[in-house]
């Protein structure tokens, strides 16, 4: 009997597949020691490991005796799951039931800093069919810049599955270190002076129990209306929203907040990673996903911030918008808020711009989803 | 398709999604005022 035949795994074993125990090594140590999205990355690390042992049964194998195939787990959890959009659209239902979009109520116009703030999106995608990518591929990693792991994950599903498992490395990474990214950019782009704009918001007035339970719907209906197939990405979303804004679920808000939540993110990490398999990750795609990952995000910030720079030619003296709060029209809810409030205050500690940074980041959260259903209309138009 | 074409294809989706998403948000602002105006808080609650 040969060594490949005792330990099948030992001699299988290749310089990508350390690579890649590695890799999942320092996404649990990410996730544990710097807190960056731990209920994420944490299962990706794992699985990342679990899945990177030669002829391991997490996945699916000919058996060598019979020559049958045993299915593994985590292909089931993939075909259940991902393939069918199940996981991130359950996903969905927990994060609208966490929104409250009562602060767009009180400053509408802060709205439009959630469409400004998808810019990196599409520069990203342009730049990507530049290095090579086809046209599916580019528009995947161009949601990266969502700064929304679901709505990355249904488009990646759907148009370029062999890039899943780097596009929600990157997406989850990024989402994490929000508050790197974005401070250098908002510096570089705004000045001490339009740092220390106040912005003017009134924080007592009151929105009604009707115009949240109505505004799910009229979104729902709008939205779908003009992009039909954006249909699942926004229903789900706005679905979660009417269960807690209804007032009559809130047993039920509180499970999707939770127990749901809870739940789908701890297999929706670990399913994932059964794409990070070395053959398919130890790639220069993947360190080139991950660059213009960051450059989406990177862009975000700035189209978001320059735009509130736009707008501020045509408003008057005294009621202008601080740009820094442009920035928070990513979907990274709340980090993108906190860290604009914190610039606020470093530059001057009586300005308080929490209020309006959580209704932009608000609108970057529906910005996203409509950026995600956009693409998924688009291009299958064009290719 | 060439790469070119590609290339012009993302920058055409990337300019009519930009479009549209600025629309879509437009949209949103006028129903948040529509219904504001039509159930205001301060009767409500």
């Amino acid at each position: 009997m040969e060594f490949a035949d005792l330990f099948p795994a030992l001699a299988g074993m290749t310089w990508k597949h350390l690579i890649m125990i590695f890799v999942g090594i320092t996404l649990i140590y990410l996730a544990i020691s710097k807190k960056y999205e731990p209920t994420l990355l944490l299962p990706m690390g794992f699985g990342a490991i679990l899945v990177n042992i030669p002829f391991t049964s997490a996945l699916t194998q000919i058996d060598q005796a019979t020559g049958t195939e045993v299915i593994g787990a985590l292909n089931v959890f993939f075909d259940a799951g991902i393939a069918t959009e199940v996981f991130p659209l359950l996903i969905f239902v927990a994060i609208g039931a966490m929104i409250d979009f009562s602060p767009l109520f009180r400053n509408p116009t802060l709205l439009l800093f959630g469409a400004a703030a998808q810019f990196g999106i599409f520069l990203t995608m342009v730049l990507a069919t530049i290095m090579g990518f086809d046209l599916r591929e580019a528009a995947s990693i161009g949601i990266i810049g969502a700064a929304d792991g679901p709505t990355s994950i249904i488009v990646a599903s759907r148009f370029a599955p062999q890039l899943l498992g780097p596009i929600s490395v990157a997406a989850y990474s990024y989402m994490a270190l929000v508050p790197i990214i974005q401070r250098p950019i908002v510096k570089l782009t705004t000045t001490k002076r339009e740092r220390r704009i106040h912005m003017h918001m009134d924080a007592n007035k009151k929105v009604s129990k009707a115009a949240l339970i109505i505004f799910p719907i009229s979104v729902t209906i709008l939205a779908g209306l003009i992009a039909p197939s954006s249909m699942a990405l926004i229903g789900f979303l706005m679905f979660g929203n009417l269960i807690r804004s209804c007032g009559v679920l809130n047993s039920l808000s509180k499970s999707a907040q939770n127990e749901l939540s809870n739940l789908v993110t701890l297999l929706l990490g670990i399913t994932i990673a059964s794409t990070m398999t070395a053959e398919r990750f130890v790639q220069w795609e993947t360190l080139m996903i991950i660059g213009l990952g960051l450059i989406a995000f990177i862009f975000d910030t700035f189209g978001g911030v320059i735009f509130a720079k736009f707008l501020n030619l045509f408003r008057k003296e005294g009621d202008k918008f601080n740009p820094m709060v442009g920035a928070c029209g990513i979907s990274a809810f709340p980090m993108s808020a906190r860290v604009i409030h914190q610039l606020g205050q470093e530059e001057d500690p009586t300005n308080y711009l929490l209020m309006p940074a959580i209704s932009a980041n608000v609108s970057g959260q529906i910005g996203s989803v409509i950026a995600g259903g956009l693409i998924l209309t688009l291009v299958p138009l064009w290719g | 398709m060439t790469q070119l074409e590609t290339f012009y294809v993302a920058l055409e989706i990337a300019g009519i999604s930009l479009l549209m998403i600025f629309l879509f948000m437009s949209l949103f602002f006028l129903m948040i005022k529509g219904i504001d105006k039509l159930f205001p808080g301060d009767k409500e609650e």
